[in-house]
């Protein structure tokens, strides 16, 4: 009794001790967390425009290192389906070939970059997470055909094989996958009135499922990698997996179940679904194109924007200094504002824009853009030298033809940065105003109408295009309230670092002409990729109907992409330019192939002109 | 001779009690870790650090404004008005810290952004409340007029600044726990009133 007389006759104070305790504690805890921050992200605002293009983050954080390390051994039917080939190339990313370099990034490949930051927020962390640079999808390595030799990659150029939306969709279902658990194994073996199951569609319920991408999984894989996770990577870990699968979930209605893991034997065996996610039916992207503006509108509007087939191929971003309005449709006139907007349909948000490290890698990144140049000519990459007399020949055609829209090279060839390419949007373009066609030109930067130009129009008419603008501006000011995280604060008025000005965005409806430097490295061609070859697009030659992507081989004399007519192992997906947003029609300049005028001999003199960009 | 001097009856004072200060301490600390650690898994760091501990300054403020509604006769009900006082304070000074960073630290944004009487208001208090703290630490009780008279204002604008910031500008929770703190405060404010009339009565002590 002697301890609780104490105690009683000190009650008062040990009870202000624990309170005055706990409040301490509190204090060292937060003070602990300020200060951790800082230990787990050291923002670093690089000054080489160059490495930030390449290397550093734009706020695409989307998953944790050591889950995606684990991710191919957990789903290898999503990430590595095929023998001998791993998820760098099934999905058309750039190995980096440097072991050092490549070691150095965890093995990732081009683009891929590991930061502290957390998805979407961009809070620190103490745990890495894997996010995507500008050059993930703007940088290209082209074979040539029949010559399997790897050559260096061009920065700012679009990736041809890149399969981006099949690989997000891959995560996609690693995230949502369900698997039976033990009372779901038991009900399975065990079923009532002696009923076999049906396994295709087996009566579980909810309770009588379990991710299979849960912590004890990840834990397990890393450990046969001998990689030991500490308290504060499970905390992470376990709480961003909570978080993304319970996004995942409430997102279905927007984004439908993933491309597969969800199909069943016999649908995929009556070519209902396919076991390749990234095939049609459900792929309608195909390789080196993304729905820029569906991702947007499905972010900004909280939409499916499900009739949306404006398709993009990856571009080129070179010399974004001549580019006054930039983007194929001609609708964003500052760099940086489309560098942010671009981000954001690959997971950036305002929100992890808005941190002073990535403001400024998004600012620097375009900085990047504005004077980027294709380093090499078409000589120097392939060892390929076009034929002087013709090309010399050509450039008359050139000039007569295609220079009203597209400028023409500096001649000779100034050392960078100097652009090399005469094009003056500032003088002809009026601003991006349409040209107008009685007026002989020079067009450059001008929009052209649709009915001139006669190419696929999903890409600048698609449904909620008027009103994007609108709501991509508001989104960079906080002011929006649809779908926005902080309607409850009725808009919450800040400042992003990022915000643009209202007259800087607009819809168009319409293509913008630009310059066409580096133009071998910009194949395939069009906006939306449907045509392989320059010797297509200038109708020198017929344009298929029907070809397969893939990790097409470079064709140097057509200066191309060597698309079969049939599928082959490299070649896998089906473009099919009759379907919706894929046709190859329109830009029949100088002429419609073997139409009034049509000139076999000049077109080949062009072709080879065009080899000396 | 000396006129007689009259005595004013002192009451008997309590010895001083940790109560106040250990409460008023252990709210804010656990409470800034709560805002500080929650806010690490929000969409955005600076804005959410500051939402909590607006929340967290509300529910520390709250009985300062009640014991300075109240009265503070004694020493002890001055002291506990202090520490809850104090460290509301010390969470305001948190949460602007955090507004600002989500501004870049930049008050042209502020202003522009909040326009000039809220982004104005806002300075005031802050630096109505900073020199009230400052003066009752280093000036004790005993406050000369003007002291008096900054601290009225310092109480009754930081008042007014969360009735509006939450109540009126505000929906969802914050609101309501706005509207709760108006009712608590305005519930010690009809009460004082009433204690302070009834007291001077003709026969009251």
């Amino acid at each position: 009794m002697r301890w609780f007389l104490w105690f009683k006759r000190n009650m008062e104070a040990i009870l202000q001790a624990l309170l005055i305790l706990a409040g301490a504690i509190g204090v060292l805890a937060a003070g602990a967390i300020v200060v951790l921050e800082h230990a787990w992200v050291t923002p670093t605002l690089e000054p080489d425009a160059a490495e930030v293009f390449r290397h550093r983050t734009i706020g695409t954080e989307f998953a944790p290192l050591a889950v995606l390390q684990v991710l191919p051994d957990i789903f290898p039917q999503y990430f590595q389906p095929k023998a001998g080939e791993d998820w760098i190339d099934h999905f058309g990313f750039i190995r980096r070939t440097d072991s050092a370099d490549a070691a150095a990034n965890h093995g990732l490949p081009v683009g891929f970059c590991v930061t502290n930051y957390q998805p979407s927020s961009a809070s620190p962390s103490p745990v890495p997470f894997v996010g995507l640079s500008c050059a993930a999808c703007h940088s290209v390595q082209f074979r040539a055909k029949g010559d399997d030799a790897p050559r260096e990659v061009i920065f700012a150029a679009g990736n041809a094989d890149l399969d981006l939306i099949p690989f997000f969709e891959s995560f996609r279902a690693a995230i949502l996958f369900k698997e039976p658990n033990e009372a779901g194994r038991k009900k399975l073996a065990n079923p009532p009135s002696g009923r076999p199951y049906n396994h295709d569609t087996p009566d579980l319920e909810e309770s009588e499922l379990q991710n299979v991408l849960n912590m004890d999984r990840i834990e397990a894989e890393l450990n046969k990698k001998s990689v030991k996770l500490n308290v504060l990577d499970r905390l992470f870990i376990g709480r961003w997996l909570a978080a993304v699968q319970a996004q995942a979930l409430k997102t279905i209605p927007k984004y439908d179940y993933p491309f597969w893991g969800h199909e069943k034997p016999y649908q995929i065996a009556n070519g209902v679904a396919g076991d390749d996610g990234r095939l049609p039916p459900y792929n309608t992207v195909g390789p080196g194109r993304t729905q820029p503006f569906k991702t947007l509108l499905n972010s900004v509007l909280d939409l499916p924007v499900n009739l949306n087939r404006g398709y993009s191929k990856i571009p080129a971003v070179f010399n974004q200094e001549q580019w006054v309005w930039s983007q194929f449709d001609g609708t964003i006139k500052d760099h940086v504002a489309r560098s942010a907007l671009a981000a954001m349909t690959a997971g950036a948000t305002p929100d992890s824009l808005d941190q002073p490290e990535l403001a400024h890698n998004i600012k620097q990144a375009a900085e990047y853009t504005r004077t980027a140049r294709c380093r090499k000519t078409f000589a120097e990459y392939f060892g390929v030298t076009p034929d002087a007399a013709r090309a010399e020949r050509g450039k008359k055609v050139y000039d007569q033809h295609c220079a009203t829209c597209h400028g023409g090279p500096v001649v000779p060839r100034p050392a960078a940065p100097a652009p090399y390419w005469a094009y003056n949007p500032q003088d002809f373009g009026d601003d991006g105003r349409p040209l107008d066609p009685k007026n002989p030109g020079p067009w450059h930067g001008r929009l052209v109408p649709s009915e001139l130009l006669g190419t696929d129009t999903a890409r600048i008419t698609f449904r909620y295009g008027d009103i994007a603008p609108f709501q991509l501006y508001r989104r960079f000011t906080y002011k929006t309230e649809v779908g926005h995280p902080y309607t409850e604060f009725g808009g919450y008025p800040l400042v992003h670092q990022l915000e643009f000005q209202r007259d800087h965005i607009r819809f168009t409806g319409a293509y913008v002409n630009g310059p066409i430097d580096g133009v071998f490295a910009r194949a395939p061609f069009l906006h939306n990729a449907s045509v392989p070859t320059l010797a297509q697009l200038i109708n020198l030659k017929e344009r298929p109907k029907v070809f397969y992507r893939g990790k097409n081989r470079y064709d140097t004399a057509d200066v191309g992409l060597d698309c079969p007519e049939k599928p082959d192992a490299g070649q896998y997906y089906r473009f099919d330019t009759s379907l919706p947003g894929n046709s190859n029609a329109g830009h029949d300049y100088p002429w419609a192939f073997q139409g009034k005028g049509w000139d076999k001999a000049q077109l080949e003199d062009l072709l080879e002109y065009l080899k000396t960009f | 001779m000396n006129a007689p001097t009259a005595t004013v009856a002192i009451p008997p004072q309590a010895p001083p009690t940790r109560w106040p200060f250990a409460i008023a301490f252990a709210l804010f600390g656990l409470g800034l870790a709560a805002a500080v650690a929650v806010s690490l898994t929000e969409q955005n760091l600076n804005l959410y650090r500051a939402r909590f501990t607006i929340w967290l300054v509300m529910l520390l403020v709250t009985p300062a404004f009640c014991r300075y509604a109240l009265g503070r006769r004694t020493d002890a009900q001055w002291r506990r008005w202090r520490w809850f006082w104090t460290f509301a304070g010390l969470a305001y000074f948190v949460h602007l810290y955090y507004g600002l960073r989500a501004f870049h630290f930049s008050l042209n944004d502020v202003y522009a952004k909040q326009g000039s009487l809220t982004a104005t208001s806002n300075l005031i208090v802050s630096a109505l409340w900073a020199l009230d703290l400052v003066q009752i630490w280093l000036l004790g009780r005993n406050l000369p007029r003007w002291g008096r008279v900054l601290q009225f204002a310092a109480v009754v604008l930081v008042f007014i600044s969360a009735f509006t910031a939450t109540v009126i500008f505000k929906t969802g929770y914050i609101h309501n726990a706005g509207l709760v703190m108006t009712v608590i405060v305005a519930g010690c404010v009809v009460y004082g009133l009433l204690d302070c009339y009834s007291s001077r009565q003709p026969g009251k002590p």
